[in-house]
């Protein structure tokens, strides 16, 4: 099966890296300075990185 | 929607789709697709559906995941499809954090554009780190271990063979013939880059093969950029 291309607005990318953040219980500051500090747990590593494709996308 | 962005449309689809096609070749149990793309007018990100993970097996049991993300974008001429940043990394099922990443950076302030991570310990290591004046000695991972810069950089089907043949999880059958293949058609796209980055000595070598290569007017200089930096 082909992969889809899937659209995203920067609307959807806002609400959806609020929710990563919502899920880690974190502010992206916080986050950030984790993983400066290579001190994530599994799931701020995966968060991280999600947010770090989003921000590519947000163009940010 | 303009031609160009109808353009890099095409070419990132195209690129999905190899991506695609490798990894279910390569690995077993993968969702399908195993990757989906995301775009925001000229950005893309190529990665696992829901910016997840892909599972690892061996032996039929889950061990480990292996995280594949590239984002791109038109290129400064307007011409080809640009990878801005990769990462390749395995992770281990028990605690879902990196043992190993390789990294791209296009633009990498300071670090190697290619670089890899190793999530390890070593004591000798953290001891000569730490004499050295290193700010993190005990944390191996925060050294980024160049690979070959941007055009000689490892490629996803060099981390699959890694994945296969050196740590030993579970493959489908006749994967090598799908990373060989892939692997070929990378290493051609960076045969062309490296022509572009060095049009002169490219035009020397194959002189020297016997060749009839006349330059063109201006004669394009070489990029001291994809030739100098780390």
């Amino acid at each position: 099966m082909s992969p889809n291309i899937q659209e995203v607005s920067l609307k959807d990318l806002n609400a959806r890296r609020r929710a990563i953040l919502a899920r880690v219980g974190m502010t992206f500051q916080d986050l950030a300075a984790r993983a400066e500090a290579r001190s994530l747990t599994g799931d701020e590593w995966a968060a991280w990185e999600e947010i770090r494709e989003i921000d590519f996308l947000r163009n940010q | 929607m303009s031609e160009l962005s109808a353009e890099l449309e095409r070419h990132v689809a195209q690129y999905g789709w190899e991506t695609s096609e490798l990894l279910l070749a390569a690995l077993p149990g993968l969702p399908d697709p195993p990757v989906e793309i995301l775009r925001r007018e000229d950005r893309f990100v190529v990665g696992a559906p829901g910016q997840k993970t892909l599972p690892l097996y061996v032996a039929g049991e889950q061990l480990a995941s292996l995280k594949v993300s590239v984002a791109c974008r038109m290129d400064s001429v307007g011409r080809y499809m640009a990878v801005e940043e990769s990462a390749f990394a395995l992770l281990a099922a028990l605690d879902r954090t990196p043992v190993l990443r390789v990294h791209y950076y296009r633009s990498p302030r300071g670090k190697p554009s290619a670089h890899l991570h190793v999530h390890g310990h070593r004591g000798a290591l953290s001891h000569l780190l730490s004499r050295a004046g290193h700010d993190t000695p005990h944390d191996i991972s925060s050294l980024h271990i160049p690979v070959g810069g941007s055009r000689f950089r490892p490629c996803l089907e060099d981390f699959l063979q890694f994945l296969v043949q050196e740590c030993r999880f579970d493959s489908v059958p006749g994967w090598q013939q799908a990373v060989e293949d892939g692997r070929e058609r990378w290493r051609c796209l960076q045969v062309a880059a490296i022509v572009r980055d060095v049009p002169e000595e490219a035009a020397r070598v194959l002189r020297e093969l016997g060749y009839a290569v006349e330059p063109p007017d201006p004669v394009p200089a070489a990029s001291a950029k994809a030739l100098r930096t780390w």
